[in-house]
């Protein structure tokens, strides 16, 4: 259908102004905008508006902005303390909203701190752990789809049978399942994180590595679980689009087993591992990675 | 008719419902072990959109306990542009399989093409505007087999050059599409403070016929505004509004409090719902004789249950 072409041109230039605070003051003053073009009959309209009015509107849209990342971004908030509303109105500045929804607004705010806090140091130390915890979890949520494919789940029983017998590694491709992510800290959130919800910032928090399992299950609920670090390289590795015996060969060389023997035994080793994983639900098998068009290698 | 030709549910069809909550997911638990008190849950459409898993799941859910009807944020009817056709589609899903009693959005404008204001947004109360936001509402409701209903906003300033009032702004858009009205009594006196207007003049200019749910909400005082923030109590003059003109609604079928933030225990909550039935007790026809506390019955709850919506006219 077709707009009256005069309204739309002044809501787009409305909704600009808005979200733009120098765009504003310059219309306010007479001047133009800057970062985009405006008539003079919309300026007029927009210079109409009671001022002082719409500034408080606009700065309500700010801390709508915010409240989306805080909802959904709890304890990184939290831990930002007095940089929080200095860092949104940077944000707001450098990527005006152009998605509505609390899923999209949250990454968005939580890539920005991303690339804020690798460029500069943040107190508290653990904040980039406790962001990328909250992100993930949040994508987690909203992003799985829980149908794990029927054919993959049927034949994990008898592939891991082959590989309790050391057959079959160079055909079983392990794949971490849609619902899980593994992530490396250098702190353990989950007491930062505890504190946090009940409002109390830590400090003095100790580095720590460590390996969270997460996992999301139906009711949106994240469970995370340490791991150790065999156990995170191991799912971290289980793409689906490497063979057992690529990922053994890889992990091989991170652990620095090189004799016959020992890569045997770490074998044995994985295989059980990934029995128990399979257990869990956190990796899925596949004899052949055909849903990708890719053709096995043979040795 | 809609625009498959398929039937669509009157109003005289879809039972009326009573007293309820906006579903909020920090007081979920609260809500659901207290059913029994809450007669119908409102839940935000926009939420339940691209299906995260878990929202699916606890929208299933909550239909099997609570009649639903949905409440959309960021339709964006007054754009000066065509339907965004794939909102309302995906509008169409949740509406379905919530098996919501009707939908729900605002008169105002949230968004145009690359800028996502985030929030509801005044229109110019002209004509012209006018004229958009009726062809927009045409082309949604002929979307859905269930009514839909527009919601009167807060604003905070009017946008030149405003010529008509906002009343007769509502009206024309209200009563040229056909569309129905959710009336928010919060909003009526936010506006009537902020605005300088009398709130019970403004109701009596409202299409009274139309309004088909009401929402109640409490805000605070920002620089010497009224924030509409559903933060407090629905206040004591909001509910002298829902009294002075529920006698005067032929089609109520709901009103429900909207509490978005500074969540109280829920026992709170349902108290005010209880205040909210005492108020309406001995206007509205519906209630009359009714148990301050109780919602309508398994039988009453399953009937008129509409079927699913049908695609966006083409
Ligand atoms: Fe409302």
């Amino acid at each position: 259908m077709e707009g009256n072409v005069s309204e739309i041109s002044f809501q787009t230039a409305f909704a600009k102004l808005l979200i733009d605070g120098e765009a504003r003051a310059a219309v306010a003053a007479g001047s133009a905008p800057g970062s985009f073009e405006i008539s003079e009959a919309d300026a007029a309209r927009l210079r109409a508006i009671d001022q002082g009015r719409m500034g408080l509107y606009a700065d309500l849209l700010v801390m709508n902005r915010l409240a989306k990342a805080v909802e959904a971004l709890p304890c990184t908030t939290k831990a930002l303390g007095e940089h929080l509303w200095p860092l949104t109105l940077a944000w707001n500045h450098a990527s005006p909203p152009v998605q509505a929804r609390k899923y999209d607004e949250a990454m968005a705010f939580g890539n920005y701190l991303l690339e804020t806090i690798g460029s500069r140091s943040y107190e508290p130390t653990y904040l980039k752990d406790v962001l990328l915890y909250e992100m993930t979890r949040l994508e987690l949520r909203y992003t799985t789809v829980h149908e794990p494919p029927a054919a993959q789940a049927e034949r994990c029983p008898a592939l891991l049978e082959e590989l309790a017998r050391g057959e079959g590694y160079t055909r079983v491709y392990p794949e971490r399942a849609p619902h899980t992510r593994v992530l490396a800290l250098d702190h353990d959130v989950q007491p930062i994180m505890e504190e946090l919800v009940q409002g109390r910032v830590p400090t003095e928090v100790e580095p720590r590595l460590t390996y969270a399992l997460m996992a999301v299950d139906r009711g949106g609920r994240v469970q995370p679980f340490a791991v150790n670090l065999p156990t995170a390289a191991f799912i971290s590795a289980a793409t689906g689009e490497a063979s057992f015996a690529e990922v053994l060969t890889w992990l091989a060389q991170v652990f620095q087993e090189e004799t016959p023997e020992q890569i045997q035994a770490l074998g044995a080793g994985l295989a059980g591992l990934c029995a128990a994983l399979v257990e869990q639900g956190v990796i899925l098998l596949s004899d052949h990675p055909a849903s990708r068009g890719v053709e096995p290698a043979l040795n | 008719m809609n625009a498959d030709g398929k039937r669509s549910v009157t109003l005289d069809e879809i039972p009326f419902l009573g007293v309820g909550l906006g579903f909020r997911q920090d007081l979920k638990g609260a809500m659901l072990s207290n059913a029994h008190r809450i007669d119908f849950l409102e839940l935000v459409t926009d939420q339940y959109m691209d299906k995260p898993p878990f929202k699916e799941e606890e929208a299933k859910a909550l239909a099997e306990q609570f009649p639903l009807v949905m409440h959309g944020v960021d339709l964006s009817i007054g754009t000066d542009g065509p339907v965004d056709r794939e909102y309302v589609g995906k509008m169409q899903k949740v509406a379905a399989w919530s098996r919501a009693r009707w939908v729900s959005d605002h008169l105002c404008f949230t968004r145009v093409p690359g800028v996502s204001i985030g929030n509801l947004t005044p229109l110019a109360f002209t004509e012209e505007a006018a004229a958009v936001a009726i062809r927009n509402t045409r082309e949604v409701m002929a979307a859905f087999d269930v009514p839909f209903l527009l919601e009167n906003i807060s604003y905070y300033f009017r946008v030149p050059p405003s010529r008509l009032s906002e009343a007769e702004f509502i009206q024309c858009v209200i009563r040229e599409s056909g569309c129905y009205m959710l009336l928010d009594l919060a909003n009526v006196q936010n506006n009537a403070i902020n605005n300088g207007y009398d709130p019970f003049a403004f109701l009596n200019q409202m299409p009274l016929d139309r309004v088909v749910q009401i929402h109640l909400a409490g805000g605070y005082y920002h620089q010497g505004i009224l924030l509409d923030t559903h933060s407090h109590r629905v206040p004591t003059d909001v509910l002298d509004l829902l009294a002075h003109v529920a006698p005067r609604l032929p089609n109520l079928k709901a009103v429900m409090i909207e509490r978005d933030q500074e969540f109280p225990p829920i026992e709170e909550l349902l108290e005010e719902l209880d205040q909210v039935r005492e108020v309406l007790a001995s206007r509205w026809t519906p209630l009359h004789g009714r148990p301050a506390v109780t919602r309508p019955s398994g039988a009453e709850r399953g009937g008129g249950v509409p079927s699913a919506p049908r695609a966006p006219a083409g």
